[in-house]
Parts: structure tokens; C-alpha cells; sequence
């Protein structure tokens, strides 16, 4: 708990929970803190970068709060802690510590699941993994979201078109593109219907070759090692080697050297156990999960070539780890550091290279698993995107800019200060026209309630009407939930909450609300209606997913 | 819309950001250089420049819907308009934002951005063009600009257009309408000899501005075909005048269109009206009905704050009518005696109805006493879009090697030394002759007289605008730091309209910078805060100025009709003792100083021997008085000569007497012989004679020396080519032999009237340096003498052991003066004889 002056709720389990609100640990929820507002900046020992601010507001004593997000527990295999301390900046609060409990770890199906479980030996595997989808189902779900928008990222990021009005750019780590552009190639992101290129495919055209060359003659050293030779084989010694012979008994060499005739002296063997090996043998472990995780996401394309590919370098890399004397050397200690041979040896500095971009890749879907519920919300943000375009909606939004980064930032790569502009609706008799406003800009619109800030929703979609006789429509509020189970009692009991503050709302315009979660199974409903709020089961790939259009839709005309 | 794709071989372009709708135009060269022309509005909305937030490059908004940013809407936060800025900066508003030299800022929430008006227009040209055409190295893109831009704004938006690709041209606002104006008269046969050798007049009615020109139409040949081309004279200032009727005009009919659709229309929402929809465009296009009219009196502020509507358009001076009339009014006298070919009316407004409904064109024609002139209006007679063909055109006939406009160079002075003497000269042209437009014009012979000091790292050239008040600096980098003290030149080259000058240093010693080229960087200018007369009187000199002594006007009115009684005196041949008598009242009142003056020496008649007024009177008394010394004027003689000395005459029968009475009498001249000598002589040669004579005189005798000494130093202090005719040689015996006289007199204590004379003989004959530089070298031995003697001096000064007579001048900073100008890094005024 928080050793200082104030009381905070410690890790509430939804967004719009209030402080003092009931707690339990083994409740997934999406979690957060509640801080005085004058805290700056909130940062965890659990990751990089502080912690995302997704509220801010006054409470009716005019106190001002801030709400920061935590991320998930990492999954460890013995069983990891789910506490982490978190650090305040700034404010009268500054550099306290305190500890809070994270929602409980969940496994990365294609990277958690035992290394020695192989496909080819089907049986011992086919129970694992039903074990692990029994404990932890949606951990497969979740993975195809988190991987699929990562690589609709890459794509978006690495395609750059010019356009005389849709313009492109690359500036600094940031993409910038149009809306128009990162919708449609979103939707055809949708429509995969073969093995994505990722970047282990690309190691495994380039690295075979290099990677045995490696493997089979690494690079050695000569090390002295002291061991018993025979009399006439010694060639060096060294004074240890003089203290062992003048320790023994014997006035001459013959007669110390004893009936073996073996004396102490000094000779040099070559050994592989240097620093580029063990990075070396990292890259191998390293590439073999890789190939892992590509196999089990690609499995209904067991024919493609790319796949066939990967899977061949996986038998390579399971060789070498094996068979070859690389395999053997000690596990690499700490971070890698580039040395004199990593960086200008021409085989090893190929591998080099490969052995960052995995490790950078890999860092980041660790990161990006961590913070899987905002990526999960961004998700959403482009589906409530595409929402408007299935409306029909044009206009200016379509021209709006997307500053796509292209590394994550807890779990987001879309930086918010691009927000989009109106939508405009052709179905005028409903609504003429749509804000989309993300949770971070509510306080930038001028017709979000100021009482939902406090509620923090991800998303406010605001509708307007320039005919001021049409019938007005109700303000949605939408947050996203990434690991919900499909009855949970808890959840259920805070989506009640919910729709008890929204009805309790005193603003001109109603208010409703969402919650957007994926589908992990088919007999869910699709809508699970409460007074206030809805729980909108989506199906994966939400680019053909109707659920959300009709949601938005079922509200605006109900209401 | 001109169509992207792979730009054909010999397609150029015209852009021109001169009205809200951009205009692009292309032309075509064929082979046999005819030329053919397509022109399009380039935008649906006001073109405008988004402002970067995260360093993308500049984009400009041409097209329905527009990007968010700066579009006034409450949503989202990059859209919305308020006084922390905008996002979105409106082409049009550029050219003001150049004027006064101001950046358009925009703070967002926690961000601070800000954009250069040359960045944007840069940006439009370049969206302006195909996007293949950017990669073109040929210079195939030609801007329009305003005819009052001076190289600095060319050149920096020549160098935004090089960081956006874009290789392009610049081209004056009158010299495109011209040009444009031209073909058309040759395409429909009025090529005739009316329009040659007369004149052309340009109006661009833009809606912050109205812009006269008067440009001459000269008559050329070109391979054996007429041509009739525009000359553009350097810009009248009040040719650009900032009158803002149109922007008053379209805000008031904004004001009142918002109210009638929204009487609670916010300031953002007015923007987005303005600037990121048609309607400006609109409006403009219908000027030619009375859907929109020039007002007389613009009332915009019975709806909103007038200041807050002027936010709109950046413009906070509003003009009205009835300034526009009375500006062309003050034309009318100026242009009644030319004789004008036509007229040609560009702009936004060109074809904007009047208060009264008149054309515009008409009114103002009419108050410009041009009624006769038959106007060629854009948007009435030709297709909005002028100026951007007059630039394509431009651009193909510079492709086509044809001729295309004249032009003249700016004013562009520096400071070079001459004969030691620092002054402005002219790095251009220095008259209103023409050059070929689109063409380099080179400096026939380089410019000398300028040096390195030993040791320095760059050159550094003072540099005058005739547009700006102060004196600016530019520097040459050199590639090394040179070891001896270098004498270089100046290459000059210009191309009209396309920036700053290119100034190339090139050293007697090519050996100086390795063969490597050294040009002045005009990025390193800086401004110094001196005009061009401070800036000289502050350089260090190597030689004192001349100190004359001047003629005071009430001094001479009182000596006058002494010299008149006398003269007449003289005439009639009066008794001797009352010639005597009233020569000597001559003689003291024109000795006699005028007090006002102080620190600068004045009499009745200064040292040039000019009255103020009268001359005739001096005249008449000189002559008189010289006939009297050619005849036998026995005690007179001494009182003629004293009274006619100190008029300082420059009578030449006089002088000639002077010299060869002294030549004469040689060391045994009489005193009042070597007084007027002093006061008199200005001819070299008869100094280096009085030289002479004093060097003998002095050699020979110290006693009565410095009556000589006197008059020497007064030829030396007044007369600016007193040391032309004296050899380093004797300059260096005068400076031995005062310097002992001096040292004599120090060691006595004694500042008086010797001590000031050969110390001012010293310091004066340092002017020698302007006709022999190498004339007493400050590290040679007699310099170092002389100011180790200054330096003695100095101490005594300030130990009260030597005072100089009067005591009104700080000695000590006079002798350090001396000794400065003998090092010479001399600044500033002599007074030591004050």
C-alpha cells in the first residue's frame, strides 16, 4: 500500500470503477490507479515507460484525480509475482512508492508453451495445449489480435504511397498517413488468406547457409588449461605447476612423477565458449521460438511455401542446437554486447544483425502482451473507424492524419494527439454527422459530458444533427475489455455499476455505453444488453464483424 | 487542373499565389521555339499551408474537403482557430507575413509551431507543379513575386523552394502581367509601333495591396523577328501601397452572409468560411456582378470587433476608397507627361466593381488622369490566371533562347579604401541602365582595394541597400588564416530577381587560398545598428582627416563691411595710417573665431577662402591688395599681406605672388610671408616648395621656428593633397626634425604652440600614407621613436608635468590618438589644434 498521506484504491479492476471499490485478485479485468492530480507521472518496475494517464478529473469536492493504467502480470513458468511498485512523480507526492496488485498473468500460447512439445510428437502436445486452452482460452484469441494488429502496423508503416491529397510520410519513427489509406488497407488486413511475410521468414531465406557455416567451425580460443602429461609430453609449466612438483615426494622428476609417470604442466585446447558463440546459441534458441510461434499462427496454411520454409530452418536450428559445438557453449548471461568479431567477422555479423532484429521483435510483442488491453482498444478504435465508413461516411475525416509509430508505447502504436475529424453521415435522417473522440482528448470536446471523464471510457462517439428539430441521439461511451470471462460474476456486477452511473449522468444529451470485447465463444451472445450498457461480443477478424456496426446502430435508432 | 505525370522535354511552368485561387499555367517549347500555353486554377479553396507538427514536410491544401488542420471547426483540437494561432496559414497571407518580416505561430495544447511564410509559399509552388517536374534541374518553374521584394526575400525563398526540390525562377509581378499583356497584342496584331518606345502600366489590385508600375516597352530584335520587351526600372517606394480596401470590403460581406445564416456564428466558424471553404473563391468570381462590390466606407465592426475580424486576414491596416483615390490622384502628376501604351489590370480584384458600381479598373484610371489608356483587365478581358502564363511564358522563352524582359540591378554599395580613405561604392550598376532579364550580369572589372589583415580567418564586407537604413555585414570564410597582410579583389555577379549578388574573392596571390574558391555567404549577414556615414566615420584609418577650418556666416557678415571700407579705402587711395588702421581691423575680425562652433574652427572665411556669400567683396579686396604689394607699398607691405592671409584665399595671382616672394627670400622670408603661405597655399607643388625652404630653414637655425612650423602644419591640416608633391623621404626628415623639436619642448615642460604645431606636423604627414601605404611603417624605427615620445608625453600629461595651452583637450587622448592613426587603426577627429 501507499505510504503516505492519502488513501488510493489500490488497482481497480475496470476503468469506471470508483475508488474504494470492492477488490480481488484473481479477476482479469482491465486494471488502473487513482491518484491526486498533481501527480505528474506514475512508473512501475514492471516496465520501461510510465504509465499510461487514461483520465482526469474533478470529483465533487472539486478534488482533481488522475487515472493511470497498469499492465498485465508477466506470465513466468514457475509461477511469477502479480505485485508490482510504482513510483509518483512530481506533486506533493513525489517519488513515493507503493505496491499493487496486476491482473493475473496469462500465457503467450505460441511462446509460453514448453519448448520440448513438438507437433511431431502429437499426442504429448495435443494435451498440453488442451490444457492450456482449458485454464487460459482466450490467451489464443488474444494472441491473433495482438499479432494481426502488429502486422497490420508493419504494413502500414512500411507501405508509404504519395498521393497529391492523402499524403505519406516517414518522418523520425513516425508514420504518417491518412485515414482513408489506414482503412482500407486495415480491412484488407482482414482478408489474409496466406502467410504473412514476418520476419522470421525472411531469417529463414537468409541465415541457413551462414548459420551452419557458424554452427559447425565457430569461432575458437586457445586456453591454457593445467592437467597431468606425461613427463616428456610437458612443454610448459607455470609457477602452480612448481608448487605441485615441489609439493610431491621425490628428490627427482622421475620419482615425483610416481608410477604414472605424470607430472602437472600446462597445454592449450581449443574452446568455443566465447562471448559471439553464446549470442549465437541465443539466436538459435531465440529463432526456434520464433518458428514456433509462426507455425502454430499459420497453421491453416501448412502447404505455403513460406511456411515450409520455416519450418525446414526450425529443423536446422533444433541440429545445430543439438549436434553442433555452438550448442554446447555456456547461455548467454545478461544483454548481449556487440564485441570486435560481432561487428566486423563477415559470417558472424550477419548473424549479428539477425539476432537484434529478433531481439528487438521479440521485446516488443513481450511489451505488447504486457499492455494487451490498449492494443486491444486501439483495435477497436479502428474498428469504430470502419464503423463510419460502413456508415457511409465521408468527408473530412477521411483526410484526417494517423501518426502511426513504429514502435509501441504501452501497448499503442497510433499516437492520439492525431485525432480524427467529423465524420459525415449520408444517413441524415439519424445523425449528420459523428465525433469519434479518444478517452485521452474528452476534455477537448466541447460536447462531452464533463461527468464522464471520470469513468474514463476509451471512447466517446459524439453525434451531431445540424437540423436542430431532428431527434437527438444519444452519446455512446465505449470501453474495451480484452480479458473478460464470458460469466464472470464480477464483471458482471461492475457492468451493472456502470449502467447505474451513466443513467446517473446529469447531462443534456443521454449517454450509453459499450464494452467492447472479443468473442471466444460462439455460443456467447453477440449483444448482452443491460439498461444503460451493452456487452458487444466481437468476432475476430473484426474487418468483417457486423456486431459493432449494428451495436452503434441498434442504439442511435432505439433510443 | 494540369494533369501529373512525366513532364514532357521543354514543359515549363508559371505559379502565381497572387489571388486566393492559386493559377498554374504550363508551356510548351517546340522545336521551331514556338511556344504553346495551357492554364488552370490550381485550387478549390484558398491554397494554405498546413503547419508541421511532428517535421513532415510543409503540405498545401488545395481541395475539397480540406485536411482538419486550421479549418475552424471545434473539432478536432489541430482545427480549431483561435488566439494562440492556427494550424493552417493561408497562402494569400503570406505576402504581408514577408512585408513586415513576421512567422505564422500556432500553440496546441502543449505544442509550439511555427511556419516562415517562404516555407509555405515554397511548399505551394512545389504542389503546385507535377511531381515529377520537382526533380528537374533546369530551372523550369518560375514564381511570381510582388516588384518590391529586395534580394533578401528572393533569396530566401529562392533557398525555401531548393529544401522543398524545387528548382524555379523568379519573376516580378509587372514583368509577368507584361508579358502576358504583350503576347496578347502580338497575337492579335497590335504589335505596331504604339506600343514601342512607349510606356506600360501594371496595377495589381490584390485584396491587401494595390501596386502601380510603370514599366517602358523597348522595341528589340532578335533574330531578325520584333520584339517588344517590358523594362522594369528599380520600384518607386510608394509604387506599393498597403491599402486593404479589398480585405475590408470581403469581410464586411463575410460579416454580413455569417449574420443573415447565423447570427452566433463564432470567430472559428467565420474562418473556416473564409479559408477552408469556396466561398472566398466564389465571391471573387462573381466581383464582376454586384454580388460583391468595393465599399467606400467599410463598417465591418456593427457585428463583430473589427480587431477581431482583421485577425482573419493577418491585416491590421485598413485602408478604405477614399485613400485609394487620393494614392492614384498623387500618380496622376507623375504619369501626365508619359506616354502610355495600355494598362494592364491584374489581381484579385481587377475586375471588382467600384463603390458606385463602376468598374474598378475604370475609377481608378480615371483618377490616375489615364482615362484615354484602354485597360486590359484579368477576369474581364482574359482569364483569371494572367500572371501565371505571363510566368510560363517567361520560362519558355528563357527555354527557347528568346529575349524576354529588361531590367535594373539594385543599389548595392560597399566600402572599399582608396588612397587610404574609406568609401561607398557601388558593387552593381550604378545608374538605371538595363540588363537583360534571366540573365547573369557580371561586373565588367573586379573590384580592388580591399586587403586581409594578417591573420584573419574571413572577409568581411560592409554592404548597403538602398532598402534598408543600416549597414549590413557579409562574411568570407577563408580556407585558412592568411600569414602576410593580402591585397584581393571582388568578382561580382547578379542575376536580376534571383537573390543576392555572388561575390567572389580572388587574391593578387592565387597561391593564398590553394586554388580553392572563396564567395561570400550571404547566411552570415549580419545587421549592424550604424548608417552608412557612421559606419565609415567608426572604420580604423591609417591616417588623420583633414581638419578644415570653416566659414561662419555671422562672423563674415560683420567682417564684410570692414573688408568693403578697406577695399574702398584702398580704391581710393587713403592716407597711409588709416589704411594701416583699417587693415587691421580686417585683419583681427577675420582672425577672429566663431565661439559656436567649438570644437570645430570657424572664422569669417574658412580655410577653402569661400565666403559664405559676396564674393566679389573678397575679390575686390585681394585684387586691390595685390596691386598695392606689386607696386612699392613700403609700411603697408607687412599689413597687406597679414590682412589678405587670413582670408586663406585661393586668388591664384595671389598665391603666385606668395610663392615667389618666398622662393625669393627663401629661409630669410618674412614672417607675414610665411603666415599667409600657411594659410594660403593648397597647390602640392607650392607646399613641397615651402617644404624645401622649412627643411633648410631648420637645418640652419631653430630660432623663430615656429612661425614655419605653424604654417606648415596648417597647409598639412587643410589641405587634403598637401603631402602629394613631398617624397617618403623628406614626409620622414619633417617627422625626425619635429619629433626632436617636440621631445625638446616636452623636456622643457612645455605644451605651448610649438609643441601642438610639429606635433600636428607629425600626425598630418601621416596622409602621405594615401599616395605611398608603406609611408612610415608602424614597426619601423622612427615610428616606434615618435610613440615612445607620445607615450612619454602621455605620462607626463598625466602626471601634471605638461600642459598643453588652453587646456580645453584631453591631451593624453589626443597624444594616444596620435599614436593610433601611426599604427593605423586610427577612429576619430583630431582636435589638437582646436
Amino acid at each position: 500500500m501507499i505510504t503516505g498521506s492519502f488513501a488510493v484504491a489500490n488497482s481497480l479492476h475496470f476503468p469506471w470503477m470508483p475508488l474504494g471499490s470492492e477488490q480481488h485478485s484473481d479477476v482479469y479485468g482491465r486494471r488502473s490507479v487513482v491518484v491526486p492530480g498533481d501527480i505528474k507521472e506514475v512508473i512501475a518496475n514492471v516496465c520501461d515507460d510510465a504509465l499510461p494517464e487514461i483520465g482526469r478529473w474533478r470529483d465533487e469536492d472539486g478534488k482533481f484525480w488522475k487515472r493511470f493504467e497498469l499492465p498485465c502480470a508477466d506470465w513466468q513458468a514457475g509461477g511469477g509475482s502479480n505485485v508490482a511498485e510504482l513510483t509518483s512523480v512530481g506533486g506533493n507526492l513525489r517519488d513515493q512508492r507503493w505496491q499493487v496488485r496486476l491482473a493475473p498473468a496469462l500465457p503467450r500460447p505460441s511462446v509460453d508453451i514448453p519448448s520440448e512439445l513438438d507437433e511431431s510428437s502429437s499426442d504429448a502436445f495435443g494435451t498440453a495445449l488442451q490444457n492450456i486452452e482449458k485454464h487460459y482460452g482466450f490467451g489464443f484469441v488474444t494472441e491473433e489480435i495482438t499479432d494481426n494488429h502488429v502486422e497490420y502496423i508493419n504494413d502500414l508503416y512500411d507501405h508509404q504511397w504519395s498521393h497529391r491529397h492523402y499524403w505519406e510520410e516517414n518522418i523520425d519513427g513516425i508514420a504518417l498517413r491518412s485515414v482513408k489509406r489506414s482503412l482500407s488497407r486495415w480491412r484488407r488486413s482482414g482478408s489474409r488468406d496466406e502467410a504473412r511475410l514476418a520476419l522470421i521468414v525472411k531469417l529463414a531465406s537468409k541465415l541457413p547457409a551462414v548459420l551452419q557455416d557458424v554452427c559447425q567451425r565457430p569461432r575458437v580460443v586457445l586456453r591454457r588449461v593445467r592437467e597431468m602429461l606425461s613427463v616428456g609430453r610437458v612443454q610448459e609449466v607455470d609457477p602452480s605447476c612448481l608448487r605441485w612438483l615441489a609439493r610431491q615426494p621425490g628428490r627427482s622428476i622421475v620419482e615425483k612423477a610416481g608410477t604414472r609417470q605424470q607430472v602437472l604442466g600446462i597445454t592449450r585446447v581449443e574452446d568455443a565458449d566465447t562471448p559471439e558463440n553464446r549470442v549465437v546459441r541465443d539466436l538459435l534458441s531465440r529463432a526456434a521460438t520464433e518458428c514456433r510461434r509462426y507455425l502454430s499462427e499459420n497453421q491453416r496454411f501448412t502447404g505455403h511455401p513460406r511456411v515450409l520454409q520455416v519450418r525446414s530452418f526450425r529443423s536446422l536450428l533444433q541440429k545445430m542446437s543439438t549436434d553442433s559445438p555452438v550448442g554446447r557453449v555456456s547461455p548467454l548471461v545478461g544483454e548481449a554486447q556487440a564485441n570486435y568479431v560481432l561487428q566486423h567477422e563477415p559470417r558472424y555479423c550477419q548473424l549479428w544483425e539477425a539476432y537484434l532484429l529478433l531481439v528487438h521483435q521479440q521485446k516488443q510483442q513481450e511489451n505488447i502482451w504486457r499492455w494487451r488491453e490498449r492494443t486491444w482498444a486501439e483495435v477497436c478504435g479502428i474498428a469504430l473507424w470502419d464503423v463510419m465508413r460502413r456508415l457511409n461516411a465521408s468527408g473530412i475525416a477521411l483526410r484526417s492524419d494517423v501518426f502511426c509509430r513504429d514502435e509501441q508505447v504501452a501497448g499503442r502504436f497510433l499516437d492520439t494527439k492525431a485525432a480524427v475529424a467529423s465524420w459525415e453521415l449520408n444517413e441524415r435522417e439519424l445523425v449528420s454527422s459523428v465525433d469519434i473522440v479518444e478517452g485521452s482528448l474528452l476534455a477537448q470536446h466541447p460536447l462531452v459530458p464533463r461527468e464522464l471523464r471520470s469513468l474514463c471510457p476509451d471512447f466517446v462517439v459524439v453525434p451531431q444533427q445540424r437540423n436542430s428539430s431532428a431527434r437527438s441521439r444519444p452519446i455512446l461511451a465505449i470501453w474495451t475489455l480484452l480479458q473478460v470471462a464470458a460469466h464472470n460474476e464480477h464483471f458482471e456486477k461492475a457492468a451493472e455499476k456502470l449502467s447505474d452511473s451513466l443513467d446517473r449522468l446529469n447531462a443534456s444529451t443521454s449517454v450509453h455505453g459499450l464494452i467492447l470485447t472479443p468473442r471466444y465463444d460462439h455460443s456467447e451472445m453477440d449483444i448482452n444488453q443491460r439498461k444503460r450498457v451493452e456487452i458487444v461480443r466481437l468476432q475476430m477478424p473484426l474487418a468483417t464483424d457486423d456486431a459493432l456496426t449494428n451495436a452503434v446502430l441498434h442504439k442511435w435508432r432505439v433510443s | 487542373m494540369i494533369k501529373s505525370g512525366q513532364p514532357r522535354q521543354n514543359e515549363v511552368w508559371g505559379v502565381s499565389f497572387d489571388s486566393p485561387a492559386a493559377h498554374v499555367a504550363s508551356a510548351t517549347v517546340r522545336s521551331d521555339s514556338s511556344i504553346s500555353q495551357h492554364s488552370a486554377r490550381l485550387s478549390h479553396i484558398p491554397a494554405a499551408a498546413l503547419v508541421p507538427r511532428i517535421g513532415e514536410r510543409v503540405r498545401v491544401d488545395l481541395v475539397i474537403p480540406p485536411h482538419p488542420r486550421g479549418t475552424g471547426r471545434s473539432w478536432p483540437p489541430e482545427a480549431v482557430y483561435d488566439k494562440e494561432g492556427c494550424g493552417r496559414f493561408p497562402l494569400m497571407l503570406a505576402w504581408p507575413f514577408v512585408d513586415n518580416d513576421e512567422v505564422w505561430k500556432w500553440a496546441f495544447q502543449d505544442e509550439n509551431h511555427q511556419l516562415t511564410p517562404y516555407a509555405a509559399l515554397a511548399a505551394g509552388v512545389r504542389e503546385a507543379i507535377p511531381a515529377s517536374a520537382e526533380t528537374d534541374d533546369n530551372r523550369n518553374v518560375t514564381f511570381v513575386i510582388p516588384n518590391h521584394w529586395h534580394e533578401l526575400k528572393q533569396q530566401n525563398l529562392l533557398d525555401a523552394l531548393h529544401f522543398e526540390g524545387v528548382s524555379a525562377r523568379l519573376l516580378w509581378r509587372p514583368i509577368a502581367a507584361a508579358l502576358a499583356w504583350c503576347q496578347r497584342m502580338s497575337l492579335q496584331g497590335n504589335d505596331d509601333a504604339r506600343a514601342r518606345n512607349n510606356k506600360l502600366l501594371v496595377l495589381y489590385a490584390g485584396l491587401e495591396s494595390f501596386e502601380l508600375t510603370l514599366l517602358d516597352l523597348v522595341d528589340r530584335h532578335h533574330n531578325g523577328f520584333p520584339f517588344i520587351l517590358p523594362g522594369r526600372k528599380r520600384p518607386a517606394r510608394n509604387g506599393h501601397f498597403v491599402v486593404g480596401c479589398g480585405y475590408s470590403s470581403v469581410l464586411q460581406h463575410l460579416s454580413r452572409c455569417s449574420y443573415e445564416f447565423n447570427p452566433v456564428m463564432g470567430l472559428g466558424q467565420l474562418w473556416e468560411r473564409m479559408w477552408a471553404t469556396p466561398w472566398l473563391l466564389n465571391l471573387l468570381s462573381a466581383a464582376t456582378s454586384e454580388r460583391f462590390a468595393i465599399t467606400s466606407r467599410p463598417d465591418i465592426a456593427n457585428l463583430r470587433g473589427e480587431s477581431e475580424l482583421q485577425n482573419l486576414v493577418a491585416c491590421r491596416h485598413s485602408g478604405n476608397w477614399s485613400d485609394l483615390i487620393r494614392w492614384c490622384q498623387q500618380w496622376s502628376r507623375q504619369l501626365k507627361d508619359e506616354q502610355i501604351a495600355g494598362a494592364v489590370i491584374v489581381g484579385p480584384l481587377a475586375s471588382a466593381l467600384g463603390p458606385e458600381g463602376e468598374p474598378l479598373a475604370d475609377q481608378l484610371l480615371g483618377n490616375m488622369g489615364c482615362q484615354h489608356v484602354v485597360p486590359f483587365i484579368e477576369g474581364r478581358d482574359a482569364p483569371y490566371g494572367l500572371l501565371a502564363q505571363g510566368a510560363a511564358l517567361y520560362s519558355a522563352r528563357l527555354r527557347a533562347k528568346l529575349p524576354t524582359y529588361l531590367d535594373t540591378l539594385p543599389r548595392l554599395q560597399t566600402v572599399i579604401t582608396r588612397a587610404g580613405e574609406p568609401c561607398w561604392i557601388d558593387l552593381l550598376k550604378d545608374d538605371q541602365q538595363f540588363v537583360e532579364g534571366g540573365e547573369i550580369w557580371r561586373r565588367p572589372e573586379n573590384l580592388d582595394g580591399l586587403a586581409l589583415a594578417k591573420g584573419s580567418h574571413d572577409l568581411k564586407l560592409a554592404v548597403s541597400h538602398e532598402d534598408f537604413n543600416n549597414v549590413r555585414e557579409v562574411i568570407a570564410p577563408l580556407p585558412r588564416a592568411v600569414t602576410e597582410r593580402e591585397s584581393v579583389s571582388i568578382a561580382v555577379a547578379i542575376e536580376p530577381a534571383q537573390g543576392n549578388a555572388r561575390l567572389e574573392v580572388f587574391p593578387n596571390r592565387p597561391e593564398v587560398f590553394d586554388k580553392r574558391r572563396v564567395v561570400f555567404d550571404w547566411k552570415r549577414m549580419t545587421e549592424l545598428p550604424l548608417t552608412r556615414e557612421q559606419y565609415v566615420d567608426g572604420l580604423p584609418r591609417i591616417y588623420p582627416n583633414v581638419l578644415p577650418r570653416l566659414s561662419s556666416p555671422s562672423r563674415w557678415q560683420l567682417t564684410k563691411t570692414l573688408v568693403s571700407s578697406c577695399t574702398r579705402q584702398l580704391t581710393t587711395g587713403a592716407a597711409t595710417d588709416n589704411l594701416i588702421w583699417s587693415l587691421q581691423n580686417v585683419k583681427q575680425s577675420l582672425q577672429q573665431k566663431d565661439a559656436s562652433y567649438y570644437p570645430q574652427d570657424a572664422t569669417a572665411i574658412g580655410s577653402e577662402g569661400q565666403p559664405i556669400n559676396d564674393p566679389q567683396v573678397l575679390v575686390h579686396f585681394v585684387e586691390q591688395c595685390l596691386e598695392y604689394l606689386r607696386g612699392d607699398a613700403g609700411r603697408l607691405n607687412q599689413h597687406l599681406i597679414r590682412a589678405v592671409a587670413y582670408t586663406s584665399t585661393s586668388h591664384e595671382p595671389l598665391l603666385e605672388y606668395l610663392h615667389s616672394e618666398l622662393l625669393h627670400d627663401g629661409q630669410s622670408s618674412g614672417q607675414d610671408v610665411v603666415t599667409a603661405c600657411g594659410w594660403c597655399f593648397r597647390d602640392p607643388t607650392h607646399i613641397a616648395s615651402f617644404a624645401r625652404i622649412l627643411e633648410s630653414r631648420i637645418r640652419a637655425s631653430h630660432t623663430n621656428a615656429q612661425v614655419w612650423w605653424k604654417a606648415f602644419s596648417e597647409m598639412l591640416r587643410y589641405r587634403t593633397n598637401a603631402t602629394r608633391d613631398i617624397s617618403n623621404d623628406q614626409a620622414e626628415v619633417f617627422t625626425s626634425l619635429a619629433l626632436r623639436t617636440f621631445e625638446f619642448e616636452r623636456q622643457r615642460r612645455s605644451g605651448k604652440l610649438l609643441f601642438r604645431y610639429v606635433s600636428l606636423v607629425i600626425v598630418y604627414l601621416l596622409r602621405r600614407r594615401a599616395y605611398e601605404d608603406a609611408y612610415l611603417d608602424p614597426l619601423c624605427p622612427l615610428a616606434e621613436s615618435v610613440k615612445n615620445a607620445f607615450r612619454q608625453a602621455q605620462a607626463d600629461v598625466k602626471a601634471g608635468r605638461l600642459r598643453l595651452l588652453g587646456g580645453a583637450v584631453n591631451m593624453a587622448e589626443q597624444l594616444q590618438l596620435m599614436i593610433d592613426y601611426i599604427d593605423r587603426r586610427g577612429s576619430g577627429q583630431l582636435l589638437l589644434d582646436v
